[in-house]
């Protein structure tokens, strides 16, 4: 049997701090891992694939081309999922056209990524109406593993 | 005859302190199965926004239900495996943990006496939401750009 891929593990990974971190609060800058931000939810996972990674922002994350590759097809489980900073069309049809914060989390599935919400630590089914429709990305982790 | 207002002031500053010393984040969740207070149809009735200046709120009127073993969330998911840990946090801790992410709206709404349910709605394999319980039919569901604040009706 083959061994789990990276990204299998980091999803993996994503699903078990769903559970190790479900009463974590959002809080940026982080505070603790009971309160903490999106990208640190990020570097908590790929953590476990290498101790070594050090906590980038989730727009370093998408700049960072030594440790993260663009997916231009469909995503797959354990790839990092971006939303750039900029407007959200659920609120634009709203009549609020401000600009909102960018996000990072962790595909899970073709259909569910796992992140720190402003809810919490949480899974998000998508398609859904507030973040799927924003400009997203897709970057896989191509980083050192051990 | 000073010693006892001496003392007093020192039980008022130990007081204090000791209060604020209190780790919230680290008040453990529990309770899976949820409580009573949380279970019924539940109204959006405001939007409660960091800047709401032209923004029409549509989701004014959105029920929720919130069942023992299900709920039907519009915002997420309607979940046939349902379980709601929670815990109790000071009222007067609530901005203390959500502050920074709470709209200025929700701060009146926070009771400061007594205590506030913090609860997850987890599915299957973990949470898709949170709502703090606030008492007296009322509670505040957090979601991305706002949160909105929510009614239970009287006869769910």
């Amino acid at each position: 049997m083959l061994p789990p891929s990276t990204g299998a593990k980091l999803a993996a990974s994503a699903e078990n701090f769903l559970i190790t971190y479900g009463e974590a609060r959002y809080a940026s800058p982080p505070v603790s891992d009971r309160a903490f931000d999106c990208s640190y939810f990020v570097w908590l996972v790929i953590r476990t694939v290498n101790p070594h990674f050090d906590r980038e922002a989730s727009g370093a994350i998408a700049a960072d081309r030594l440790r993260f590759q663009p997916v231009l097809g469909a995503p797959e489980a354990g790839d990092i999922v971006y939303f750039p900073p900029g407007p959200v069309p659920y609120e634009v049809k709203k009549g609020r056209k401000g600009n909102y914060p960018g996000h990072v989390a962790i595909m899970v599935s073709a259909s569910e990524f796992i992140g720190m919400q402003s809810s919490g630590v949480g899974r998000v089914h998508v398609p859904d109406t507030w973040w799927w429709p924003r400009t997203k990305e897709f970057y896989r982790y191509i980083g050192p593993t051990q | 005859m000073k010693l006892a207002p001496t003392i007093a002031f020192l039980v008022g500053i130990s007081a204090s302190v000791g209060n604020a010393a209190v780790n919230v984040d680290a008040i453990p969740m529990g309770n899976p199965q949820g409580t009573p207070e949380m279970f019924g149809t539940w109204t959006v009735t405001k939007v409660l926004c960091r800047d709401c200046a032209g923004r029409r709120p549509e989701e004014v009127g959105t029920k929720f239900t919130f069942a023992p073993t299900s709920f039907t969330d519009p915002f997420s998911i309607t979940c046939a495996n349902a379980s709601y840990p929670n815990r109790a946090i000071p009222g007067d801790q609530v901005m203390k943990l959500f502050g920074s992410n709470l709209p200025k709206s929700a701060k009146n709404l926070i009771p400061q006496k007594g205590s506030v349910i913090d609860a997850r709605l987890a599915c299957d394999k973990g949470p898709v939401g949170r709502v703090l319980f606030l008492g007296d039919d009322k509670a505040i569901y957090l979601y991305e750009g706002e949160d909105y604040f929510i009614e239970r009706a009287k006869t769910p």
